[in-house]
């Protein structure tokens, strides 16, 4: 198995540049939506950043700190895959046909540990958490599965490794395919670039 | 008069193989886990070489309609499957373990082919896997070769 650094340093949020060009893009998003100058978007925006959440995702799991670590994989992905209306929906590329599924899944992993009172159904869907674990159940990586199989005893089983290396994996590819679609890379704003 | 039923959908294409991926440096479990299948390819129609070939890639994704059902994987998925995404970086050792009905195991190493159109996933496997292949990307395919365990 992977070192969680490892894996992490796999990921877009282990490459200086790409955090860079999705906190540059979101710094000038937010600034859109109350009309600042673009000089505002070289500033503290917002209570959270990219760049911040990305290191903290790095450092929390190095520590071993899995549920803090999940924690801020649901911070972030909101602050990426919402932004773009300003709200607390995914819009634009966050939901087309390539992006949805992993932001699907990110909204269900955020549903659970930023909502953590909210254990029943509400009218047909289920509570939130066992919406996660029929989607842990479906993942490729048997650590995942075999922890989806315990979760139903004890949902407190959500703070171990398995599910931040799920979450990061789809954090990751979700983040890949939206600087792919957005261009990112292409277009980065000089002058907002390091 | 009563509304016209649902189009059923079955989770499985017809003619797969399901079973479980194995990360590279991870032992094959001795005997078939009792959770649903982590993987499943599906062999060209016609392939009568059980030791090595071409096959689609298939993942479980949750459909709004019909539940959790089986789908070529395409490009746009690589990046979020365990197994997709290390054989995309082309790290040796990912395998997938098969059991057949009388408990005896097959495992197969995989490797990354060439991506095809949708048109080619009716040609090449016929025209259900090419219903759920993604007519926008191309459809992943796969290389598995038998090996020992």
């Amino acid at each position: 198995m992977k070192t969680w650094r490892e894996a992490y340093g796999e990921t877009w949020l282990g490459d200086g540049d790409k955090v860079a060009a999705i906190d540059s893009w979101v710094r000038r998003t937010l600034c859109r939506h109350r009309e600042l100058d673009a000089l505002h978007a070289m500033q503290s925006v917002a209570p959270w950043s990219v760049e911040t959440l990305a290191r903290s995702v790095g450092a929390f799991g190095d520590a071993g700190q899995w549920l803090w670590c999940v924690t801020a994989v649901a911070i972030l992905q909101e602050l990426i895959f919402c932004a773009q209306d300003g709200g607390i929906d995914p819009a634009g590329v966050a939901t087309d046909g390539d992006l949805q599924p992993d932001v699907e899944v990110l909204r269900a992993i955020r549903n659970v540990v930023l909502h953590p009172a909210s254990q029943l159904a509400k009218g047909n869907k289920p509570p939130p958490m066992l919406r996660l674990i029929s989607l842990l159940e479906a993942d490729d990586d048997a650590s995942v599965t075999e922890l989806a199989l315990r979760l139903p005893d004890d949902w407190s089983y959500l703070a171990e490794r398995p599910i931040a290396t799920y979450a990061l994996r789809k954090v990751g590819s979700a983040g890949e395919l939206f600087l792919q679609k957005m261009r990112l890379l292409e277009k980065r704003s000089p002058g907002l670039s390091r | 008069m009563s509304a016209a039923p649902a189009l059923a959908v079955r989770d499985e294409i017809h003619g797969q193989w399901s079973g479980y991926w194995l990360e590279p440096g991870s032992s094959t479990p001795a005997v078939r886990p009792r959770y649903r299948p982590t993987g499943a390819i599906l062999p060209r129609s016609g392939e009568v070489n059980a030791n090595e070939f071409l096959c689609l890639d298939l993942v479980l994704v949750e459909t709004p309609s019909s539940g959790f059902v089986w789908l070529p994987l395409s490009e746009a998925g690589r990046y979020t499957y365990a197994h997709s995404l290390g054989l995309l970086r082309r790290e040796p050792g990912w395998r997938l373990a098969i059991w057949d009905a009388h408990g005896a195991v097959r495992v197969y190493e995989a490797e990354t082919e060439e991506s095809i159109s949708q048109a080619d996933v009716a040609r090449l496997y016929g025209t259900e896997p090419a219903e759920r292949a993604r007519p926008d990307r191309p459809t992943v395919q796969l290389r598995l070769r038998a090996i020992t365990r």
